[in-house]
């Protein structure tokens, strides 16, 4: 290969897209970082003479302490249990002929693309204290015990990340080999006992990642706590609450209480990565594991069982559609049809311009940075390049509220004032997606190997060159279908954008969740179901025109 | 080994069984009676149906049609968990989150046997295998003979009636293949166990079989013992994959007995091999092994071909003459090196000649030959 043995010295065409790369992880990722880092010892009043004073009184007094508690058992209990209904989920879809099986993945793929804390005032819609369901069951004399508070919370947190350990589940269940199975039901297994002890533990990396997924994920999202929690307190929504406090906020402890988040969120990453590496074994698919015929009352058994829970988990969406063509009173949604919604929403075209906006030009930037530095990753060696490798890893593990702060700190004042335009939502939005692309370029370089670029030098085309008319082509189904995910996750992104958002910047999510702080459930649904269209237009064109399935997801 | 204790090895019956999936018929109607403890061999091209047929022997596959018994005792409604066969995959289905020992003692567990015994069983399956001393060792670092013998262990360990095997020595280099080869008839004869094997190899299948059944296109073509498929074929088809063969078109005449074949090219060739009583129109094969080649400057005699070689090929202790004779294909010839008639150039005119014993003839009507 060309590369090995150049000096970093040397100007080349990839010698300089790796010093770039590592500018803008240094820029973007770095930086940030380090400032928040900073600000969370710098906090003013108090005594003042000691650096790790916000954190000496966060460990000491309840108030703090306690919402980290609280938000690593709820966020644990949600990854349990939507670990225990999604790896079952997964393996039926995968094995069992339920009928209607594709509407169950599109199901649960919009699911997956649907913003978060959705989920949280959807369920108050059905099951609060003046919830549609609330109601019927009232009728006929049952009550429901109360949806807020913790309950509430986990029943959000484990419903909107089942799609996590779906897709994840799915994607471990097609490695596994079908003659693995067939070995251990020839050794006198039953088909239930063979999936306990071989197939869970061949899948077991899979299901880490997605559990993994689904805890980071949990602890980041501060809405649903804000909206459903009442008065339960959890660490990323104290976070938000003391940055964006009306009073001026308090950067110091707003950016303590991020660190203290990053380190739990990058502790849970590097404890799952050295997990997984100790517990994957390579293994080579030649067959993959075939559906299983079922008897007619266990594939009844089975069917119900998934319609139950994907019924459960799109609900929300379903309850969000449904309401905005009903007429609003405040917190109540009426049974009157109306389009009426749709022309009050006054904000919406502009947040909907926005959105659209900001996602697409975020999503150029990722998918043309992600191809390079994706390129350089697989194809290059070097110290620099392994930094780069590890810096991708980061932006996984960073909250989006936590990464939002960090640039806010970093960019939002001087030297740079970028606070409150399109370039720093641009920023916050590149440096969360990037490792994404990269990894699908990546991904798909590895497979190709490095033979038909090599071929294309030795005939005498320089290394850019090769790069966009040999190696792009090559990675092209890899670049669309990474650009379409990139702009549904990047239009459904609120954690970050709330903290640097302003009024010319206002995106759909955001709207949302004003509306729906402010009581007007009948609007906060007219502006969900269009940021629900919005995000599934991209999906769409992923399923039906590119071919994919919902295997493209993770 | 000596008793083998749970059960004993049984046989495995087959009538008519066939199986379908969708348009596509894997296994058309196939009967076999295969003996306790016998070797039986399944042999056949790529896609005839020999995994289809042993998979539904191990209960993976249920059948369209016919019926599969196992020590006498039908098992059609048995599921593959309580057949009582040990498989042995052709891609191994090691399990590689086990070590050596979690993969032979997988089966016993199922099985009741545990602790002691369990270790015991495990000790003494693996000293068969050879590979006592790696009990510790994950799959990951182990070489693939040696994972082809924990797979095969770990069949052997729940003590199994019938050993299934598809294809075990495939992924293997041809120096290992050879070597666990012989170690794998010793073993099977050691224990006595019915063992049905899967391969498409026919050297395979001769040197291990008691017994072969040739398969093409899912049909059973021909049941017997390697003598029998190789020298003695019932088909084309079987003369054609087993062994390396000259087939040729004619019309056979002649009296009774021994048939004089004409050829397409007016040649005329005398046949007392198998089939030799056949009359009009014929295929004719010989073994490339079984012609004699000379220099030949005059016209052919009776009972010779006469032709062109086309090339030579030296593979040390034989020369291979592909030589052209007026037919549609080249005659292959082999010939030791060191003979006088090792050492002809390329395009010289030759006669070859085969002993009418070694010639076999055929029905004409099997017209799709594949070469
Ligand atoms: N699950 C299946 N669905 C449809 N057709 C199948 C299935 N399994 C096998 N077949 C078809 O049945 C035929 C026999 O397949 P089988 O796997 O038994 O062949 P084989 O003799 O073992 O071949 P090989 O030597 O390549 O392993 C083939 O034509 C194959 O395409
Ligand atoms: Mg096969």
């Amino acid at each position: 290969m060309t590369a090995r043995g150049s000096t970093p010295l040397r100007i080349d065409f990839w010698n300089v897209v790796t010093l770039a790369a590592l500018a803008v992880f240094v820029l973007f990722l770095v930086y940030p970082l380090s400032r928040l880092l900073i600000s969370s010892m710098t906090g003013e009043g108090g005594g003042g003479s000691a650096v790790l004073r916000t954190y000496v009184e966060f460990f000491t007094r309840r108030y703090y302490y306690e919402t980290l508690i609280h938000s690593l058992a709820v966020s644990a209990i949600a990854t349990v249990l939507a670990t225990l209904l999604g790896a079952p989920l997964a393996y039926c879809v995968a094995r069992f002929d339920i009928p209607g099986k594709l509407l169950v993945r599109a199901v649960i793929v919009l699911t997956f693309v649907s913003p978060p804390f959705i989920g949280a005032y959807a369920w108050i819609l059905l099951i609060g204290r003046n919830g549609v369901i609330t109601g019927w069951l009232a009728a006929l004399g049952f009550e429901l015990p109360p949806v807020y508070g913790v309950n509430g919370i986990v029943l959000v947190f484990t419903l909107q990340a089942l799609p996590f350990v779906f897709l994840l589940v799915s994607a471990g269940l097609r490695t596994v080999d079908q003659s693995i199975e067939d070995a251990a039901i020839n050794l006198g297994r039953r088909p239930a006992s063979a999936a306990l002890t071989v197939l869970a533990p061949l899948i077991a990396p899979s299901l880490a990642t997605g559990a993994l997924l689904v805890f980071v994920t949990s602890l980041s999202d501060f809405g649903t706590p804000m909206i459903i929690g009442e008065n339960y307190r959890m660490l990323a929504s104290q976070i938000y609450t003391e940055f964006v406090n009306e009073h001026g906020g308090n950067p110091a402890v707003a950016s303590a209480l991020s660190l203290i988040l990053l380190v739990v969120t990058v502790g849970a990453l590097l404890w799952q990565r050295a997990w997984v590496r100790r517990h994957s074994h390579g293994q080579e698919t030649v067959r993959p594991l075939a559906p299983r015929a079922l008897s007619p009352l266990a594939r009844a058994g089975a069917t119900a069982y998934v319609y139950a829970v994907v019924l459960a988990a799109s609900l929300p969406l379903a309850t969000i559609v449904v309401s905005s063509f009903l007429k609003g009173k405040g917190p109540l949604i009426t049974s009157e049809f109306t389009l009426q919604g749709y022309a009050n929403a006054i904000r919406l075209p502009s947040a909907l311009y926005n959105t659209v906006m900001l996602s697409t030009v975020s999503t150029v930037l990722c998918v043309a940075a992600g191809a390079l530095v994706g390129y350089v990753v697989v194809r290059r060696r070097g110290r620099l390049v392994a930094m780069i490798d590890t810096f991708s890893m980061v932006p996984y593990a960073v909250a989006g509220v936590v990464m939002g702060i960090a640039i806010a700190i970093a960019y939002g004042g001087a030297p740079f004032h970028l606070g409150g335009t399109v370039a720093i939502l641009v920023i916050v939005y590149f440096i969360r997606r990037l490792p994404y692309s990269i990894r699908s370029v990546a991904g798909m370089l590895g497979q190709i190997g490095p033979q038909a670029e090599e071929a294309s030098v030795n005939l005498g085309v320089p290394p850019g060159r090769t790069f966009l008319r040999v190696t792009v082509p090559m990675v092209m189904p890899a670049l669309v279908s990474g650009a379409l995910l990139t702009f549904a996750t990047i239009a459904r992104e609120f954690n970050s954008t709330v903290i640097l958002y302003s009024g010319s910047t206002r995106t759909l999510p955001v709207e949302v969740f004003a509306q729906v702080l402010q009581g007007d459930f009948a609007t906060a649904s007219v502006v969900g179901t269009v940021l629900i269209a919005v995000s599934l237009v991209p999906i769409v064109l992923l399923f039906r025109f590119l071919q994919k399935d919902e295997s493209v997801l993770v | 080994m000596t008793a083998r204790s749970e059960s004993t090895t049984a046989g495995v019956d087959l009538a008519d069984v066939s199986v379908r999936f969708g348009d596509v018929v894997a296994v058309d109607r196939a009967t076999l009676a295969i003996a306790g403890g016998e070797f039986f061999t399944l042999l056949g091209p790529s896609g005839c149906g020999k995994t289809t047929l042993l998979r539904a022997v191990a209960g993976f596959h249920r059948q369209s049609g016919g019926t599969i018994r196992i020590g006498g005792t039908p098992v059609d409604d048995v599921p593959a968990w309580r057949r009582d066969t040990g498989m042995v995959f052709q891609n191994y289905a090691i399990f590689p989150h086990l070590d050596v020992r979690g993969n032979v003692a997988y089966g016993l567990a199922s099985r009741g046997v545990k602790g002691a015994e369990a270790e015991a069983r495990v000790a003494e399956t693996l000293a068969m295998v050879d590979l006592d001393g790696l009990e510790e060792r994950m799959p990951a670092q182990l070489s693939g003979g040696q994972q082809q013998r924990v797979v095969i262990a770990r069949a052997l360990a729940v003590r199994p009636r019938v050993l299934l095997m598809d294809e075990p020595l495939a992924n293997l280099d041809a120096k290992l293949r050879v070597r666990l080869r012989n170690d794998l008839r010793q073993l099977q004869r050691r224990l006595g166990i019915t063992t049905v094997y899967v391969t498409h190899d026919q050297e395979e299948a001769l040197c291990l079989s008691d017994r072969i059944a040739v398969m093409s296109g899912g049909r059973i073509l021909q049941v017997g013992t390697p003598e029998d498929v190789y020298a003695r074929p019932a088909a084309l088809r079987v003369a054609e994959f087993i062994g390396e063969g000259n087939f040729l078109r004619g019309t056979a005449g002649g009296a009774d007995g021994a048939a004089e074949v004409t050829l397409r090219n007016g040649a005329r060739l005398h046949a007392a091999g198998p089939g030799e009583r056949l009359r009009g129109e014929v295929w004719l094969g010989f073994r490339p092994q079984d012609v004699a080649v000379r220099a030949a400057d005059a016209a052919s005699g009776r009972g010779e071909l006469t032709g062109t070689l086309r090339s030579r090929t030296y593979s040390g202790a034989q020369v291979r003459y592909d030589i052209d004779c007026g037919f549609e294909r080249l005659v292959a010839a082999h010939v030791p090196s060191a003979s006088a008639a090792g050492s002809l150039r390329e395009g010289a005119t030759v006669a070859l000649t085969v002993p009418p014993a070694q010639v076999m003839l055929f029905p004409g009507q099997d017209e799709d030959v594949e070469l």
